[in-house]
């Protein structure tokens, strides 16, 4: 159905509205502003066409109705259905209705005239639905309705035309099987899960709780088996038990008749046991008594040997001290002879030593005597060199002389100037004037210099006059000639400036020379004067290192040290007179050397016999007090080291200890001579041992009487041995019988274990089974489940695909986010937006307002195209669409809604036209090439109330 | 008659607790029809060759019951018992406790703990026992009657009574209580009674006769032909485990054994005297006729005293796959004697080429099936497993609601 007019009439705000011939599609853009009454003008045709019967009482309709008049509202709307125009008019308030077609005649016949027929068959021309069921209640939209139905309510008619054009999503079966797997699923699970993710278990499902009992269940059977094996240990262990047991009380029996055995041979042989042992006992008291005079005997002995050895070593002491005072006296005595002796030794070297210095004296005086007769040719020889150096100076400065370089810069200088000047007269005009004779002498301004008259030469030849830039010839009653030079003027003017320099700088170099600038000799001579020069210098340098050799530091300071020499010389002559006198002799150089080699060798002579007598005393001086360092040592070596064993000790020390030992001898032989005092003689003693030594042996004889055989020796261990061996067997015996007692008693404790063990391990079997068996069972729906979901959207896809790509497309071209697919719902309605790189899912509700508004629109207008054909297109009414859309979107919008109406027959399945009706208060929002636009507020179109 | 290995309070794990109890009293059931054939045949004594108790801490119940139908009115004769390797000898153990504790006279019980000749009263007949007093030995437990040989001119009939394993395989357990295999000859035995092997065995002497023989347990405990994976949780003490000579055949037995006199020929003859049978059956049910089938089972003769294992595979169609879940499953669970089970993961199911369209539609389901089809043959066992489950549940549930 769509719309082709309507003619409304007192309708809320709205006095009257013609709108007619509206386009069959493309947009129809009716326009107002707000207040103009364009939502009533939506009521009304929905009213009108679908939705009230004329005479209805209804509140809704009521409120349509003008308020302040009692005009009733007349609503009359022409559409296009199933091939034919027709013309629905109601008088609302009133029975007043009535159907017409338009005929090919082009007049309106009446098809239905009664209210209730009119309203109805009106109702099944437009879709048998109300204004918000139906197909209407995708295309049909209210103002500010920005969002899709809720699939719960979306038309089932609707649903069911899209399933015959699109395709089947899920069948009924499908449903009812779903349902199935849901409801069985749901026994173990309560949400699902992400892709690729196990769901997880719901708590306190059968298969949850038997999983609990297996895992409690498999504990306490793992208890039993565990108590199980123990119990097969200690059946094990009772066994080797029963072994032991069984082998110890066969060992036991064979001690016990041993051991009864050795008793009775131990009761057998008692009597001789005891009769050895009085013996033996006796035999042991024998020996110890005559051990013991053995003793005294040999301690006896030990005395007398000591005695004998202490006066022994007493006497020995004595003639020690003796000797070692003896060879004190003598020692005394040699040291005193041999300080003596060192003494008159020292007083000789004193002497020596005086000759000695004396002889320095002597031989110093002669030394300056000769230093001064030097120095004082030196000085005469300087003096003589001065002379000459200074009249080689005196030469040197009356012929200065150039030095190579300058000679070099002055040829250089005028190898210059004579370029310069042979260029200057190379380019020279020369001026010649030959006057006739008598004739006035003209004048000659040349170069800019004053007129000058120049007179004829006397010789009478021609005057002749060098120009280089111009000349004036003012000849006297005839007038002036000119001459002058072109441009090179100039560079003459360079040339003889440059000249000048050349020639001022070389009369600068000679200046000091004694040569003059003209002399054309001046090079030579001067080359001359260097020559004279070179031959000068060395000879002037030789003088002076002489000078320097002879007196380094001047003729004065030589001529200091020649005085202060005269002065020491005087001073030592007056004592080496003397001491010459002394000697007896003459004293000259050699004789001095000579003197003093031989006093030389003297005081060596007697230091080496000081050093001798020094020598002979310290060693005198150690014999008799000894070496204090070697005493030292050898006294911490050993302390009790006899004093005359060691050679450190001197003398003086070796007769105190002598002294001292020979006291301790005598004290020691004293003591032993006093314990020997009080001992039994020594025929005492030996009646003793004698005696002893009889006792023992009779003691001994009776010993061997009482004799025991082998057997009676070793009958006592032998019957221990066997007595402790019994015992050890009966202790193991009795440790395996505790031992059994023991595991018997815990192996009591198991009765029942077997029946426990069974039941416990049949339970843990039957959970297996039963866990196994039900998570096959889940694991089976759970497939089931995921593999219908994921079936379904892909039966989804493909049925929804034509709707799909038309709305992405259009959401590309309104440059919604970049989404890769929109997942629909079983109801054709969209859920799920999928982004390009399917990581994100996104619900359609979480997109902003105005995104919602623009893809549910898209949607609706693809929905709604799809259930359009050409034959019977559909119409789109939208009350003030897109108001949360941005400029930019609703400017693309417009090409969305441009594209849906003019439908798409490329797609499968096509997309019919639509007849697009906007009404707006923003008619430029929709303003399209081939738009329809009609403004409501043109009187001739709408008039208010 | 010579009976043995009875694993009284036997230790089954892999089934529910009525199983377990049923199979556990079939054991004590089992006894009762030894002692009605002891008496039926009047027999002059029982032999029992070890292992009564599955272990030495069976509980009080298990033996007081034990010694009642051994000490009862209901036996004929004096039963000779030994303890085996599963109730040894051990301190504390069963044979410590009442009421089979050594100072307690008995009218029929002769417990023989030591290894030393046992006169029969009346009788010209000494019995040479060998309890174990261990799980495991290297010791035969017969060696020690080779110090009691024949005497000349003894009448009397000799009887060794022993449990053990007959050391006839190279590969058996050098700890098992090997026991010679000419032991009989060796020994001067007339008849060496063994127990621990679970299958009835003759062996014959070196004199070609059949002087040794296991009695094998009195009543199954194994399903015969499967192996341990398909066991009962039971399992012996020896160090190879369920091997062979373990398995029983799913029948309980003993042997009547006749002796005339000293150095003749035992006569042996095995009696059946189990009460339940054991059976394990694997069936194909592609091209079955599932109805035929499923009524096969239903009248089954003594399926009450029929443990039955049923393993199915092969492919069927959605129906008949809700039919063996509901209708076989329901008969041999309640019809059979408890513990008995139907195994049927082996089943594929797979509708009708025909049957598909219509049975899934042409919604998200189909697409679903396709999907685990492809699972179910990846080569990933969990992911196969799970798609073939799925793919059960999907054709139950689409089969179910398209019956609706």
């Amino acid at each position: 159905m769509i719309l082709q007019g309507f003619d409304i009439e007192n309708w809320s705000c709205i006095k009257r509205v013609s709108v007619a011939d509206l386009p069959p599609s493309g947009i129809i853009v009716l326009h107002g502003p707000n207040g103009t009454g364009k939502t009533s003008i939506v009521a009304a045709l929905r009213a009108c066409l679908m939705d009230f019967p004329s005479g209805s009482l209804s509140k809704e309709l009521k409120r349509w109705f003008p308020k302040n008049g009692t005009e009733k509202p007349r609503v009359s709307v022409t559409f296009r259905a199933r091939g034919y125009s027709w013309r629905i008019s109601k008088q609302f308030g009133s029975k007043e209705s009535k159907l017409e077609r338009l005929t090919a005649a082009g007049t309106w016949k009446l098809e239905k005239a009664t209210a209730a027929d009119a309203h109805e068959e009106s109702r099944k021309l437009v879709g048998d639905t109300n204004s918000d069921a139906g197909l209407h209640q995708l295309l049909w939209l209210s103002q500010a309705e920005i969002r899709l139905p809720d699939p719960k309510d979306f038309d089932t008619d609707v649903q069911s035309q899209l399933r015959t054009v699109l395709g089947v999503l899920q069948t009924p079966l499908d449903d009812c099987f779903l349902a199935r797997v849901k409801k069985e699923w749901s026994r173990w699970y309560g949400a699902r899960s992400k892709p690729g993710e196990k769901p997880k278990l719901k708590k306190d499902c059968a298969l949850d709780k038997a999983l609990v009992l297996l895992s409690q269940q498999t504990a306490e059977l793992s208890d039993i088996e565990e108590k199980h094996k123990e119990d097969e240990k200690r059946m094990e262990r009772s066994g080797d038990l029963e072994v032991v047991k069984r082998d110890l009380r066969r060992q036991q029996a064979e001690q016990t008749r041993q051991r009864d055995l050795l008793q009775q041979e131990y009761e057998n042989s008692l009597k001789r046991l005891e009769a050895h042992q009085l013996a033996a006992e006796r035999v042991r008291q024998a020996e110890k008594i005559r051990k013991d005079q053995h003793d005294a005997r040999q301690e006896r002995a030990l005395l007398e040997q000591r005695l004998h050895e202490a006066e022994r070593s007493a006497e020995t002491a004595r003639v020690d001290v003796e000797e070692t005072g003896r060879r004190l006296q003598v020692a005394e005595h040699e040291m005193r002879e041999l300080r003596r002796a060192f003494h008159a030794t020292a007083a000789k070297r004193q002497e020596l030593q005086t000759r000695q210095n004396e002889l320095g004296a002597l031989r110093q005086s002669l030394a300056l005597k000769d230093q001064m007769e030097t120095f004082q040719g030196n000085l005469q020889r300087a003096e003589q060199v001065c002379v000459e150096l200074d009249e080689l100076k005196r030469q040197a400065h009356a012929c200065a002389a150039p030095d190579d370089a300058t000679i070099l810069m002055l040829e250089t200088n005028r190898r210059k100037a004579d370029q310069s000047r042979a260029e200057l007269e190379a380019a020279a005009i020369v001026l010649t004037l030959m006057p006739e004779p008598g004739a006035a002498a003209p004048l000659l301004a040349i170069d800019g210099a004053p007129d000058a008259e120049a007179g004829p030469p006397a010789d009478g030849s021609p005057i002749t006059r060098s120009v280089r830039r111009r000349a004036q010839i003012r000849i006297p009653g005839w007038g002036r000639a000119e001459l002058s030079r072109g441009s090179d003027a100039r560079t003459l003017d360079q040339i003889e400036a440059d000249l000048r320099d050349l020639d001022r700088a070389f009369a600068e170099g000679i200046a000091d020379f004694g040569v003059t600038p003209g002399d054309p000799t001046a090079l030579d001579r001067l080359r001359r004067l260097a020559a004279d020069k070179k031959l000068r210098d060395p000879e002037l340098k030789r003088r002076q290192q002489e000078l320097d050799h002879l007196a380094p530091q001047g003729l004065d300071a030589l001529r200091s040290q020649i005085a202060r020499l005269e002065t020491l010389l005087q001073a030592g002559q007056s004592g080496a007179g003397a001491r010459s006198q002394r000697a007896g002799t003459v004293m000259d150089a050699a004789d001095l050397e000579r003197l003093a080699t031989q006093r030389k060798r003297e005081i060596e002579a007697n230091e080496t016999e000081i050093a001798v007598r020094q020598r002979e005393i310290r060693e005198l001086e150690i014999e008799i007090d000894g070496n204090a360092d070697a005493v030292g040592a050898s006294a911490a070596r050993n302390d009790r080291a006899e004093p005359h064993a060691t050679a450190a000790a001197g003398l003086r020390h070796q007769a105190v200890a002598a002294k001292e030992r020979l006291a301790s001898f005598r004290a020691t032989a004293d003591a032993v001579r006093d314990q020997l005092s009080r001992m039994s003689s020594a025929e005492r003693i030996e009646d003793s041992v004698r005696e002893a030594d009889r006792a023992l042996q009779t003691a001994r004889l009776e010993l061997d009487a009482a004799a025991l055989s082998e057997g009676e020796l070793t009958i006592r261990d032998r019957l221990d041995t066997a007595k402790e061996g019994l015992q050890a067997t009966e202790g193991r015996l009795a440790e395996a019988e505790r031992e059994f007692h023991q595991i018997e008693a815990v192996l009591r404790l198991s009765e029942g274990l077997h029946q426990k063990r069974a039941a416990a391990a049949t339970r843990v079997e039957e959970l297996h089974r039963r866990v196994e068996r039900e998570s096959l069972e889940r694991d089976a729906y759970d497939r089931l489940y995921g593999l219908f979901e994921e079936c379904r959207e892909k039966q989804l896809g493909a049925v929804m695909a034509p709707i799909e790509d038309r709305v992405l497309r259009w959401m590309r071209l309104v440059r919604i986010p970049d989404y890769q697919s929109i997942r629909f719902n079983d109801k054709f309605l969209p859920d799920q937006l999928i982004a390009r790189d399917l990581t994100t899912e996104l619900m359609l509700e979480e997109e902003s307002t105005g995104t919602i508004e623009q893809i549910a629109l898209m949607v609706r207008l693809a929905l709604g195209s799809v259930l359009s054909t050409q034959a019977e297109p559909v119409v789109a009414v939208l009350d003030d669409p897109l108001t949360h859309s941005d400029v930019v979107r609703l400017d693309r919008m417009r090409a969305v809604l441009k594209n849906a109406s003019a439908g798409d027959t490329g797609t499968v399945p096509p997309a019919g036209p639509l007849q697009i009706v906007v009404f707006t208060c923003h008619p430029e929002w929709f303003a399209l090439d081939g738009a329809k636009l009609i403004d409501l507020s043109q009187e001739n179109v709408m008039s208010r109330r | 008659l010579h009976a043995a290995d009875l694993h009284l309070g036997l230790r089954i794990t892999r089934f529910d607790d009525s199983a377990c109890n049923r199979i556990g009293e079939a054991r004590f059931e089992a006894i009762e029809q030894l002692r009605s054939c002891a008496a039926k045949r009047e027999v002059d004594f029982i032999l029992i060759a070890g292992d009564i108790f599955d272990d030495h801490t069976v509980s009080r119940t298990v033996s007081e019951r034990a010694f009642a139908l051994f000490e009862g009115r209901g036996i004929p004769c004096p039963v000779y018992i030994i303890p085996g390797n599963h109730d040894p000898l051990s301190p504390g153990g069963v044979w410590d406790r009442d009421p089979w504790a050594r100072d307690r006279t008995t009218k029929h019980i002769q417990l023989l703990r030591e290894p030393a000749p046992v006169a029969v009263p009346g009788l010209p007949v000494t019995i040479f026992p060998c309890p174990l007093r261990n799980r495991n030995s290297i010791d035969d437990p017969t060696a020690w009657i080779l110090s009691h040989p024949r005497k000349s001119g003894d009448p009397a009939i000799r009887v060794g009574l022993a449990h053990g394993s007959l050391n006839l395989f190279p590969t058996l357990p050098q700890d098992d209580h090997l026991i010679r295999k000419d032991a009989a000859l060796a020994c001067g035995l007339d008849y060496l009674a063994l127990g621990h092997w679970h299958k009835p065995l003759y062996e014959r002497s070196a004199d070609a006769i059949e002087r040794t023989a296991y009695s094998g347990t009195h009543e199954p405990m194994r399903f015969p032909g499967c192996g341990a994976g398909l066991s009962t949780g039971w399992s012996s003490y020896s160090t190879d485990g369920d091997a062979e000579r373990f398995q029983d055949e799913g029948r309980g037995t003993a042997l009547f054994v006749s002796i005339e006199e000293a150095g003749a020929p035992p006569r042996i003859e095995t009696i059946e005297v189990g009460r339940l049978t054991w059976v394990a059956e694997r069936l194909d049910l592609t091209s079955r006729r599932l109805g035929e089938m499923i009524s096969t089972y239903a009248e089954r003769d003594n399926r009450e005293l029929t443990l039955l294992r049923l393993s199915l595979s092969g492919v069927v169609d959605p129906e008949e796959h809700l039919r063996i879940d509901s209708e076989l499953n329901e008969i041999i669970r309640n019809r059979y004697c408890p513990g008995s089970s139907l195994h049927a993961d082996d089943v594929l199911v797979e509708p009708k080429t025909e049957e598909l369209s219509k049975l899934v539609g042409d919604g998200v389901l189909s697409r679903v099936l396709g999907r685990l089809q492809q699972e179910s043959n990846s080569a990933d066992p969990d992911l196969k497993r799970v798609a073939d489950q799925a793919l059960k549940l999907l054709y139950r549930i689409a089969w179910e609601e398209r019956s609706q």
